[in-house]
């Protein structure tokens, strides 16, 4: 046993830690006096609120990001008479005609929001647009903070949240440095909200830069939760520096904007879990925080971290331990910002396997015991349920020893947890040639060409040494790949049935490392990384003719799963992918699945889906890996129930609301080609 | 004035008139046929782009170009290439300036982005020239069009 591994099982036994779902003390029991748990609605409240007002009120449909709406007039009978009702440009005209050089990208993956029977939406540059949900005109739009170039430019964001005392209700949204509340009927700032309006998420230490988050605050009671990163190396996932600044998550007073707490997602010298961290490395690591959705139990007072890895994280000789609270789904108290417990899916990540999709809340019933049930997903392809009032998985989680490593210094865990139930949603985490594509001897041929210089290795191998001698061995190949099994887009429960939905492609990854002396930058503080400074560029390192994929299908596929039992009920391949593709011509090949991230709407009747698109970077780059059909599916058995064709691949999130009686789908679309626009579909 | 010296200024006028029409068509058609193919930056100017490059864009699109670090996409090659062809040099110019760096848009000024699109074309195999690309309205009448 190792020097750390020794530490954290004498934590275990002084009770920091539990078994399995690892239960930190709380530090304050206050809240549950102060906050009676009545006073705040529950998950199921919420849900029937949605259904009575046809609202879709936070950007993951209620706190627990369920991705679920309980209207059901659109329906299995009538859904193929669904019709696009009204399109509008990802940049409203009036924007465009003061700025014309706003060209945004065509990854919007913005999901809107519907409240008092008004449609809100972060625009392709990240300002927020109030919109007829009948018509789709615009009822205003949120103006740039100044009239510059600099304070428009921006990037659209997956969402926003809501909060209303009486008659006010405010609109939230995170946009380039700044914290903001809107006004929901004038379209204006809250100039008391921070200073002038606007709180600086900026923050202060080494390493820092600029703020940047993709997906958007969450409201949980009287506070704004608020991830993303202010480490100026970005995500932290390319380059030969070890040491960057940590993305805490930050708490704020909904009214004020003022300060009210910081969850350290690297643990401060003295705090529980600092000694993961071998070497004193916590003290320069940087990153882990969270950039995934967000979601949260009012009644408990726990906002859910989905949180991702440590900085560069394909070496990790510096930072021997755990290396805690990477690779975590955590609960922090919202009114004290402490954690009340964390589970950690990666020990001492070497993969970039970090947390994916938001922590999806739901309840369900596992042989008669009613269970308050959160549901992570991980790159990696496992889901992990827990209850999320402790943190202690449903299922029991065994640790099983995983390949050790053969780079020089590297400290890899030797074991990982792994779920017992329920099966992963990935199907492919063992790779070998016989998962090579043999849909036609030359594809067949052409896959084992282009993986004769990798060894196909099974998932948790890490990373090796890349050889450039002739013949020698580039990297290994590990399925699911660092752009993930599931990504952001995973994940929808429906309480209805207790079914989770996960959404997965299939795309291996190239691991290979090469010293810092062949880096070609100024100065390196890693012994070793990934060959580009990054593990994302595997279609560089394994090229196929025509950017077919090497590998078998599904390229993409939906699992549905039975929490109750934690089984799964059906699999379907979620769209055509390379079927039409000239290769394949003749073969008659069913739905393959796009290697793209789409992501799911529920509703009391259906499961929609679209086809992921082009413009959602790290997806499949053959041309037939997205499409543009909006696909329903029967929930129980997966089967296609309808389609329709959009203007482009959905970037975005789909949402439901009900609108003088209709109910209408909306979904953020666009392709490399495309521009962005948001589309919405009714019954006609 | 008299008839005759009215139809003279009258043939003189259609006559200018025609040979305006003439050189506006002209200058509309050089400007419509200019495309990235046409030696549209100088290599003094794709230098000081790679500088900027280096300064601004490296960390996710890295040296090479490959991106793949914090979502960014390849700045090089077929798809990079597709992605902008047909369309005027204007939309690209317009896509950095809005959009970059992710970390702080706009925050480029308008000849940093011209220098960087420079730096980019000299970067996708097109030839240099002897005049500096810009200003940014003469991207308008410039088509992206890939490399032979």
């Amino acid at each position: 046993m190792s020097r750390l591994r020794f530490a954290a099982a004498i934590a275990m036994c002084l009770g920091l830690a539990g078994a399995g779902g690892t239960v930190l003390r709380a530090r304050s029991g206050k809240q549950a006096q102060t906050n009676p748990e009545s006073q705040w609605p529950s998950l199921a409240e919420q849900t029937a609120e949605m259904g009575k007002t046809g609202d879709w009120p936070y950007y993951g449909g209620n706190k627990g990001f369920d991705r679920y709406s309980p209207l059901d007039q659109i329906n299995a009978e009538n859904v193929k008479n669904l019709k696009i009702a009204w399109t509008r440009p990802g940049i409203d005209a009036s924007l465009t005609k003061d700025f014309p050089d706003l060209n945004p990208s065509h990854y919007y993956d913005a999901t809107p929001v519907m409240v008092d029977g008004v449609l809100y939406a972060p625009d392709a540059i990240g300002l927020l647009e109030a919109i007829d949900p009948a018509t789709g005109q615009t009822i205003w739009v949120q103006q740039p903070y100044a009239p510059t170039m600099r304070e428009a430019a921006g990037r659209s964001m997956r969402g926003i949240d809501t909060w209303r005392d009486g008659s006010d209700l405010r609109l939230i949204l995170v946009r380039g440095n700044y914290l903001y509340e809107v006004n929901a009927k004038s379209g204006k700032l809250y100039l008391v909200f921070g200073a002038n309006g606007r709180v600086d998420l900026r923050m202060k230490g080494p390493y820092t830069g600029r703020f940047h988050d993709s997906s958007g605050p969450i409201v949980v009671r009287n506070v704004i939760v608020v991830g993303g990163s202010s480490a100026a190396n970005g995500a932290g996932d390319g380059g030969f520096i070890k040491e960057a600044a940590p993305d805490n998550v930050r708490g704020y007073d909904v009214r004020t904007g003022k300060l009210l707490w910081t969850f350290h997602v690297i643990p401060l010298p003295g705090h529980a879990g600092y000694n993961t961290w071998g070497d004193h490395s916590a003290d320069f690591s940087g990153n882990a925080g969270t950039w995934n959705p967000l979601s949260a139990d009012e009644q408990l007072g726990l906002v859910y971290l989905p949180l991702k890895s440590a900085t560069n994280p394909y070496y990790g000789g510096w930072r021997p331990g755990d290396n805690l609270f990477t690779d975590c789904v955590a609960a922090v108290d919202v009114e004290t910002g402490q954690i009340r417990w964390y589970f950690q899916m990666i020990h001492h990540d070497l993969w970039d396997y970090e947390s994916e999709g938001p922590p999806v809340l739901g309840n369900i019933a596992v042989d008669g015991k009613h269970i308050k049930a959160l549901m992570q997903a991980n790159k990696n392809g496992f889901l992990y349920v827990l209850d999320r009032t402790s943190g202690k998985p449903v299922w029991p989680m065994v640790e099983r020893p995983v390949p050790a490593s053969t780079i020089p210094g590297e400290h890899a865990s030797p074991t990982q947890p792994f779920p017992t139930k329920p099966p992963a949603l990935s199907l492919l985490q063992d790779l070998t040639e016989n998962d090579l594509i043999n849909l036609t001897p030359e594809l067949h041929k052409e896959a084992l060409q282009a993986t004769s210089r990798y060894d196909l290795a099974p998932m948790y191998t890490p990373p090796a040494m890349r050889s450039d001698k002739p013949g020698g061995r580039l990297a290994i190949l590990i399925s699911p790949g660092d752009w993930g099994s599931p990504n952001w887009n995973t994940g929808a429960f429906d309480p209805g049935t207790d079914m989770y939905y996960g959404v997965t492609m299939r795309q291996p990854e190239a691991f290979g490392l090469v010293p810092a002396a062949q880096c070609n930058c100024d100065k390196a503080t890693m012994a070793y990384n990934e060959t580009e400074g990054s593990g994302a560029n595997h279609y560089l390192n394994v090229p196929m003719p025509d950017d077919m994929p090497y590998v078998k299908p599904p390229y993409g596929h939906i699992t549905a799963i039975q929490m109750n039992q934690g089984s799964v009920l059906w699999r379907a391949a979620d769209g055509d992918g390379i079927r039409n593709a000239p290769q394949l011509k003749g073969l008659h090949l069913p739905m393959l699945g796009v290697q793209s991230r789409p992501a799911a709407l529920v509703t009391k009747t259906l499961l929609f889906l679209g086809e992921g698109s082009d413009a959602i970077i790290g997806t499949g780059r053959s041309p037939y890996e997205w499409g543009k059909k909006f696909i329903a599916y029967d929930k129980t058995t997966g089967k296609v129930i309808s389609e329709i064709e959009l203007p482009s691949g959905t970037t975005g999130g789909p949402m439901t609301y009900m609108y003088k009686g209709k109910q209408f789908i909306v979904v953020a679309v666009g392709s490399r080609k495309d521009a962005p626009e948001l589309v919405a579909l009714t019954l006609q | 004035m008299g008839k005759r010296n009215y139809f003279l200024t009258l043939t003189c006028v259609i006559l200018a008139m025609l040979a305006g029409v003439a050189a506006f068509a002209e200058v509309v058609t050089k400007a419509q046929n200019a495309t990235t193919r046409d030696g549209i930056y100088t290599l003094a100017q794709a230098a000081s782009g790679k500088a900027v490059y280096a300064r601004s864009c490296t960390v996710c699109h890295l040296d090479s170009l490959a991106g793949g670090v914090n979502e960014a996409p390849a700045l090089k090659g077929k798809q990079f290439l597709s992605e902008w062809e047909g369309q005027p040099l204007r939309s690209l110019f317009g896509r950095i300036i809005s959009t970059m760096p992710s970390d702080d848009p706009g925050s480029l000024s308008e000849q940093e982005t011209l220098d960087v699109l420079a730096y980019l074309l000299q970067a996708n195999g097109y030839r240099s020239g002897k005049k500096r690309l810009g200003p940014p309205d003469a991207l308008n009448k410039i088509q992206f069009v890939a490399t032979k």
